[in-house]
């Protein structure tokens, strides 16, 4: 079962976005902030993360630096509810789609087995499976 | 030094001497003698004497010959010589007036006739000098004016003048004796204009540069030849002067005419500021004729109300300078909005002649401010649409989500009443959490304003903290703390205008703090029952060379690009227009807090604004404690 790490501040959002990827097949770790995010990232184990772009403390580009140095190559899709000021350009800057809120459920598990199977087709040849880390394997 | 007169006796015979010497009276006199005439001309030659008494016949040297020598040494040509000769002939009282004696006495001398004719041709002699003294101070004082004399005889020849005649006319005194006036001062052309005795006139003289008054005084009879003094004064710096004002009045007649300001000048009558002057820039604002105006009460031209505060301002500003805001009314029947300055014209004694009102129309400058203050709340609300478009946006997707995760569960038939319970509630409470942004977002941007009513400030703050905390708290990473005064009375206040304060300060402690931090908003009771709002943030703090101007529009700390610098200054106006006061604490790299007073509102009655507050802060940039 793949899995994915969740990090939104809002706690109905959070509490929604989990329940659905539940329902769709997917593990979920959910979590309130970005630095959350990036310890439970360093223990590894993730397929995907999806991130909400704005959250106090880190916020979403800030939490996508740190995931990339540590765990290059999972996947990430960034949520955002506000399109302006270049937070989709720095996102893509780090090979992260945004997706504007509010997102159709369905576009976005949609967007989700995408990621995951470019993710798997790029790394299958590299690697025996798609949840390696730094850290090495824990699952 | 002595006062005597000196006199000299020259006579060869010694007993004569000495009778004459004690027939003069030692009080008046002191005497010298000389013993023969070369003798008395060695004396008369170191002291110069007053009076010669001289004995016709000597040897040697005889008396007329004394005496012509002595008419010659200077200083002495004018001195009584009385010569005494021995007999009373013709030839020889002839022959002493030919060689310069002024009076004669025959021998044999008696005393007492002798001190009487020198008494009396010492008298003369002093008269003569006196005469003479005057004669020359009339004359220097004569050559000391300035003003050109002439002396002219019947013919009109000039007989006489002064200096400055002669410096004028570049001409000396023997080139000038006997020429016509008339051809000294125009020359070959024509005389212009005469004066009469009475009326001087002022002209120019072809001969001369410059400007004369010209002045004549006829003589009753002819005095030496002459008959007329013409007196010549130099007014060419008077008539600079005069030409100057003149030139000056006419262009300042046509400044007052064709400035582009509203001129009036007014003068009391009966108590009434009647129209005296009026300038183009007036009647073409108000659509008048001059005809129209001049003559008639400036309250004519007043709207109702600046006509009740003109009879108060009247009483103040005919006597002093006076500042105020007017309504006047265009013939149109259109208001103008006007800033009025008087200023009194004094006369010479200090008294109010009349009074000069200047009108600026300030009626676009009202209109600029209310479009200024529209357009800092549009750009506020641009920076605000940013963060609420994610307010918003975030409910949204919980709305949108969960109804749709609702949905297929009832399809497939997984729907569980708990889960629908649950659910719904979520979606009712994200729906409402929009519903409640928007009414916020409406209630800011709802642009016509001016209701003042009393409302309770903290809600007005919660409303504020509804469009800015997330945003503050997500991408600025500042933590907001409240601390509300819960049982606040009521205040008068427009709920939009305080929301634009409220929302300005926050934005402003956003901006000094880049790096995140906390803003503290309390609200709390004063003493007097006024309510007090403080903003504090931990950001950068403000420089204290910036405090003195913090509530200057235009001035802005911020970079070029960011931000308009109209914030605090436009801040400043709504808290004033509440009837309150703004003003700040700063300490550099502690952070801002700003106070705002508001007097409170209880029962249609407005308390006064609390007047306690700490020392050492800034009110309106201006240091309180220093």
């Amino acid at each position: 079962m793949q899995k994915i790490l969740l990090a939104d501040d809002e706690r109905d959002v959070r509490a929604l976005l989990q329940g659905e990827l539940e329902t769709a097949g997917y593990r979920v770790t959910a979590v309130g902030t970005g630095a959350e995010a990036v310890i439970a990232a360093a223990d590894g184990g993730y397929d995907l993360y999806l991130l909400d772009m704005m959250m106090p403390g880190m916020n979403g580009v800030q939490t996508i630096q740190v995931l990339r140095k540590i765990t290059p190559k999972i996947p990430i899709l960034g949520l955002t509810g506000y399109t302006g000021q270049g937070y989709m350009a720095q996102a893509s800057a780090y090979n992260v789609t945004c997706l504007a809120k509010p997102i159709d459920i369905n576009d976005l598990l949609n967007e989700i087995k995408l990621k995951l199977a470019n993710a798997a087709r790029t790394t299958a040849p590299a690697a025996a499976g798609s949840t390696s880390s730094r850290f090495g394997r824990t699952s | 030094m002595d006062q005597r007169s000196l006199v000299l006796i020259v006579d060869d015979d010694r007993l004569m001497r000495r009778i004459a010497a004690a027939a003069l009276d030692p009080g008046r006199f002191r005497v010298l003698e000389a013993g023969d005439g070369r003798e008395a001309l060695g004396l008369a030659a170191m002291r110069p004497p007053d009076v010669v008494l001289l004995d016709a016949l000597m040897p040697t040297m005889d008396g007329y010959e004394c005496c012509r020598r002595l008419r010659q040494m200077p200083g002495l040509e004018q001195i009584p010589i009385l010569m005494i000769t021995g007999v009373e002939d013709d030839e020889s009282i002839d022959r002493a007036f030919e060689v310069g004696a002024t009076d004669h006495i025959t021998k044999p001398v008696r005393p007492r006739s002798l001190r009487n004719r020198v008494n009396t041709l010492i008298r003369a002699l002093e008269v003569e000098r006196k005469i003479r003294r005057a004669k020359r101070e009339w004359e220097a004082t004569f050559d000391a004016v300035n003003d050109l004399i002439l002396l002219t005889d019947d013919l009109g020849q000039v007989v006489r003048c002064n200096r400055s005649a002669l410096t004028r006319l570049e001409l000396t005194f023997n080139e000038l004796l006997g020429r016509s006036l008339k051809e000294l001062l125009w020359g070959e052309q024509p005389e212009d204009i005469t004066p009469t005795e009475h009326e001087p006139v002022d002209t120019q003289f072809p001969q001369l540069t410059g400007w004369y008054r010209h002045s004549i005084y006829e003589l009753p009879s002819d005095i030496d030849g002459v008959r007329r003094v013409h007196v010549l004064r130099d007014i060419t710096l008077r008539k600079k002067a005069e030409d100057d004002l003149r030139a000056s009045q006419v262009r300042f007649r046509r400044l007052f005419e064709e400035a582009p300001v509203m001129y009036l000048q007014v003068r009391d009558q009966d108590g009434e500021p009647i129209i005296e002057q009026v300038n183009q820039a007036f009647l073409a604002a108000l659509g008048y004729r001059k005809e129209e105006v001049l003559g008639r009460s400036l309250t004519v031209f007043y709207d109702q109300e600046s006509q009740a505060a003109l009879i108060g301002g009247w009483r103040v500003s005919r006597d002093q300078a006076f500042t105020a805001e007017r309504v006047l009314v265009r013939s149109d029947g259109e208001r103008i909005q006007v800033v009025l300055k008087t200023q009194p014209e004094r006369d010479l004694n200090g008294d109010v002649v009349s009074v000069r009102a200047m009108f600026t129309d300030v009626t676009e400058l009202k209109q600029l401010q209310v479009k200024i203050m529209a357009s800092q709340k549009l750009a506020d609300l641009g920076t605000l649409a940013a963060g609420v478009a994610h307010e918003m946006n975030s409910p949204l997707q919980v709305i949108t989500g969960m109804s749709q995760s609702l949905l297929k569960a009832r399809e497939r038939g997984t729907l569980t009443d708990e889960r629908l319970q649950t659910s719904l509630e979520t979606i009712n409470r994200n729906a409402w959490r929009c519903a409640e942004i928007a009414r916020a977002l409406r209630t800011y941007a709802h642009s016509a304003g001016g209701t003042m009513e009393p409302l309770d400030l903290n809600v007005v703050i919660r409303d504020a903290l509804l469009l800015t905390e997330h945003q503050l708290r997500s991408w600025s990473n500042i933590d907001i703390q409240t601390a509300l005064f819960e049982l606040m009375p009521p205040t008068l206040c427009d709920r939009n205008q305080i929301a634009q304060v409220l929302i300005n300060l926050l934005t402003n402690a956003r901006d000094a703090m880049p790096d995140g931090g906390r803003i503290t908003i309390r609200t709390r009771l004063a003493e007097d029952g006024g309510v007090f709002l403080e903003v504090a943030d931990t950001g950068q703090g403000i420089p204290q060379a910036a405090l003195a101007k913090i509530f200057n529009p235009f001035f802005t700390t911020k970079p070029v690009g960011k931000g308009t610098g109209l914030g605090l200054s436009i801040i400043k106006g709504i808290v004033q227009a509440h009837g309150g006061r703004i003003w700040l604490e700063s300490t550099e790299g502690v952070g801002t807090t700003f106070f705002l007073a508001f007097p409170s509102y209880i029962q249609d009655r407005t308390v006064a604004v609390p007047t306690a507050e700490p020392v050492g802060r800034f009110e309106e940039g201006r240091s309180l404690g220093q």
